[in-house]
């Protein structure tokens, strides 16, 4: 299981598609799991179109009210689709390690429970004053943290960006990346699901 | 229509006063005249800019983000983004013209400002910028 967790906006969405389509073209079987907090969800209809199938989890957030929701839910895909990976793509309101905790202890034969937390760079400065709580708790649960939008920003604020993820989690693999423009995307794939 | 009445046990990590306005809807719009793609597109990038506008003014400090689409039965799909209060919004669409309705779907999540001026935001800039009858579900 592979969690997508990072802030509103960071480019959550982008990003699981276009790994998806690699792991696809790797032939792997995915399943996609969509959680938003507003009742009616906009993410979900992107997954399908891209022609993968997806759960939706609407209404609250699968780190706190709908843990019990995250639960039935997997162990539906993994009884109907059986799938090499789920991706689970959070709230970005979401605590990742909470998840990681719900699936631990509830689904305790889950082979892998990664996760990988997406830093927006065009937004740091402003998250890290507004939300800067949620998005330590976000870098500090990761297992690889990506930078996201780096062709948004200079040199210089991508290094001042890593310094500050590094504070936060001092082992987790740092990629820079642009998802929509589809760069830095193979390290990425290689530090998330290694061979 | 919704709002957001759920207790977060993640709002732990959001500083008090600084929690997530939610609004997310549905609407039925009618284009009468049947309108172009390219106009269609820029009544919702005038739709955006309006909205940032009226969000800034009620006090947001953070647009977590303003996504949507707008999807037609026959003439493709627009979809819509907006991250900051001063940003472009991004938009994507594959509009043929000659568009007759449209099925709105908007999430909004943003900080600072009440779930009501949230609301009320986005309820008023829609028809201010967009010149199509809609039918909020």
């Amino acid at each position: 299981m592979l969690c997508i967790a990072g802030f509103l906006g960071s480019g959550k969405t982008t990003l699981l598609l276009r790994l998806a389509r690699t792991m696809t073209d790797d032939g792997l079987r995915l399943a996609i799991v969509e959680n938003e907090i507003g009742e009616i969800g906009v993410d979900g209809g992107y997954v399908r179109e891209a022609g993968l199938p997806v759960q939706e989890l609407f209404g609250g957030c699968i780190c706190c009210m709908l843990q019990t929701g995250l639960v039935e839910t997997l162990r539906t895909i993994e009884s109907e689709y059986d799938p090499d990976w789920v991706i689970v793509e959070p709230t970005g309101l979401a605590a990742p390690g909470d998840i990681a905790a719900t699936a631990g202890e509830l689904l305790p034969h889950l082979p892998a429970f990664r996760i990988l937390a997406l830093v927006d760079a065009e937004r740091w400065e402003m998250l890290m004053t507004v939300v800067s709580p949620l998005i330590q708790a976000q870098i500090g649960a990761a297992h690889v943290v990506a930078i996201n939008k780096v062709d948004m920003i200079d040199d210089a604020a991508l290094e001042e960006i890593e310094a500050s993820v590094r504070r936060s989690n001092a082992s987790a693999p740092i990629v820079p990346v642009a998802a929509a423009a589809g760069t830095g995307l193979q390290r990425l794939y290689e530090e998330v699901l290694p061979p | 229509m919704t709002t957001d009445a759920h207790d977060h046990g993640e709002l732990r990590y959001v500083a008090p006063g600084m929690e997530p306005a939610v609004f997310a809807a549905r609407a039925d719009v009618v284009f009468a005249p049947p309108a172009p793609a390219g106009q269609v597109q820029e009544q919702v990038k005038a739709f955006l800019r309006d909205l940032q506008g009226r969000l800034a003014a009620v006090g947001c400090v953070l647009v977590g983000h303003v996504k949507g689409t707008l999807e037609t039965a026959e003439r493709g799909s627009l979809s819509f983004s907006v991250t900051s209060l001063g940003g472009d919004a991004r938009v994507a669409a594959t509009l043929g013209d000659d568009i007759c309705a449209a099925v709105l779907t908007i999430n909004a999540i943003v900080f600072g400002v009440t779930e009501a001026a949230a609301r009320a935001a986005v309820l008023n800039s829609w028809p201010a910028t967009v010149a199509a009858p809609t039918r909020w579900r």
